[in-house]
């Protein structure tokens, strides 16, 4: 019973890294039906920015700060030159986005060289507590409640502002957002760089936790991608359901059947894409005709 | 007698596809316009380009003594034109309290505005916090003129308002339009011929993307060639 406990602890831990890597992925697709392969690597920069300001500084926190402000100012940069000029051509975008995958991943190894780098923690949460008997690391607390309050913060900004009303009604209808007077292409870059923020964020917190390698975003896009098929594209609340649903499937088949826990993964999400193709969380409601 | 709006041969297309020829009509202020035509005849494309989601690539549309031909889509709205397009398209996520309040361009007016809505249509009271993706058919078409109607536009344009309505709530659809016919100036494609004549005081009917007629409602309703050629009734 306590080691279910603690795998669901972990599991959960997971699944909020996982949610903080896919969330501005499932944003940026549901409102501008984008798919930014490069997702993953703005995730990684994230890491690596948070690593070397906190080397330099000793402040973890001033590390996922800095870490966010810049990977939000790459994803400006990223929107307004790279992807706005391509117009509504899907696959001109998704051929960019690889194409940057390749430019971001040769720039860290310019910076940081190839090698693996062990991301330290900082020592206020390299600790373990106790819970039941069991040692769990202080950090995947930490993980835990990050994510969870970047969960309320953006659902209270969907939930409560113009903004976020504005961001819910473009990713159902966007011309009739247009046709009521409000300049969609504006509220696409700010999500774009909400979107860029979470993941470098996401990268930041999960540096010391997955350590650091030109290749992480790559592998960790993958991950993205099943969370928000389980999820459902474009939902928030989706991405957030299902990196729970991945972190516990990988936490507990992980621990049982280690070999199993992928190709589990993987056919949970071929499950949801038979039963439920919209995803977990669906975002269209069929109105009572 | 003002022209609120003039449509000088417009032309749109599609993709490759050429969906408007030559398209003129006017609207007079304080009156209701109706267009008429065949399913495919370009209707809906001519409010599309008026509006600037479907941009004319040719012609000229002059609103308010204004050119806005070539203006953004989302600048068109705020010249003063409020579209209520055919499926309804409201946001089924969003309450009826968000539609509104989304779609309101003048945070101060809000309270006023929303007090007028609320008074011709009582049902969107009722369900003020629920979803919009829980509405009948017929409370989902009263949201979506509400929407319109939650700022001082100047015009109102509805396309096909009686789709997919019973005809009960379409009856209550006529008084309501007629209501709101008091104090704006309306543009109206509708395929029903009988609602469009009780709401019209001018008529226009496009065929294969050209106006090709203009007449008053006794005219229309009198020619039976004109209805038989243009409209198969």
């Amino acid at each position: 019973m306590n080691t279910l406990l603690i795998l669901i602890i972990y599991g959960i831990s997971l699944g909020m890294l996982y949610f903080l890597l896919s969330s501005g992925l499932s944003l940026i697709f549901g409102l501008m039906k984008v798919l930014n392969f490069a997702h993953g690597s703005l995730f990684m920069w994230g890491a690596y920015i948070g690593y070397t300001v906190f080397k330099y500084t000793n402040s973890f926190i001033l590390g996922i700060l800095i870490a966010t402000i810049v990977v939000g100012i790459m994803g400006l940069l990223m929107e307004r030159f790279l992807i706005k000029p391509l117009g509504n051509n899907h696959m001109y975008q998704l051929l960019l986005t690889f194409g940057l995958i390749n430019v971001l991943n040769e720039i860290v190894k310019i910076i940081w060289g190839a090698k693996v780098i062990p991301a330290s923690k900082p020592q206020w949460l390299s600790d373990s507590v106790h819970i039941f008997g069991n040692v769990l690391p202080t950090y995947r607390i930490f993980i835990m409640i990050a994510g969870v309050m970047v969960l309320i913060m953006i659902s209270l900004i969907l939930s409560k502002t113009k903004l976020g009303m504005i961001i819910r009604a473009g990713i159902e209808r966007p011309n009739m957002v247009r046709a009521l007077g409000i300049d969609v292409s504006k509220i696409f870059t700010i999500v774009f760089i909400i979107g860029a923020m979470l993941a470098g964020l996401g990268g930041a917190i999960a540096g010391p936790f997955l350590s650091l390698y030109p290749e992480l975003g790559v592998d960790q896009i993958f991950y993205a991608l099943v969370i928000v098929v389980i999820g459902g594209l474009g939902s928030f609340i989706g991405s957030a359901v299902g990196g729970l649903v991945v972190g516990l499937t990988q936490s507990i088949v992980g621990y049982y059947y280690p070999a199993l826990s992928m190709l589990i993964t993987i056919l949970l999400m071929l499950v949801i894409l038979i039963v439920k193709p919209e995803g977990l969380v669906s975002l269209r409601r069929r109105g009572r005709e | 007698m003002k022209k609120l709006l003039e449509i000088r041969n417009i032309e749109t297309y599609i993709n490759q596809f050429h969906i408007l020829s030559g398209v003129n009509l006017e609207v007079i202020e304080g009156r209701a316009t109706v267009i008429l035509g065949r399913n495919g005849a370009g209707k809906t494309t001519t409010l599309n380009s008026i509006i600037g989601l479907r941009p004319a690539s040719s012609g000229k549309i002059i609103f308010n003594g204004e050119d806005i031909t070539d203006l953004k889509s989302f600048q068109i709205p705020n010249k003063g034109i409020g579209y209520i397009p055919e499926d309804r398209d409201i946001f089924t996520d969003l309450t009826i309290e968000e539609n509104l309040l989304i779609s309101s361009r003048n945070k101060k007016t809000f309270s006023e505005r929303k007090e007028l809505v609320l008074d011709l249509f009582p049902d969107l009271k009722k369900y003020w916090k629920y979803k919009g993706g829980v509405l009948s058919g017929g409370q989902q078409q009263m949201l979506s003129i509400a929407r319109a109607l939650i700022n001082d536009n100047k015009l109102i344009i509805i396309d096909e308002p009686s789709k997919g309505l019973a005809p009960l709530i379409i009856e209550d659809l006529i008084k309501k339009i007629n209501e709101i016919k008091k104090t704006n100036t309306i543009l109206m494609v509708e395929q029903n011929f009988d609602m469009a004549t009780r709401i019209g005081d001018d008529y226009y009917i496009i065929d294969e993307g050209k106006t090709v007629h203009q007449s008053t409602r006794d005219e229309i309703i009198n020619n039976e060639d004109i209805k038989k050629k243009y409209l198969g009734i």
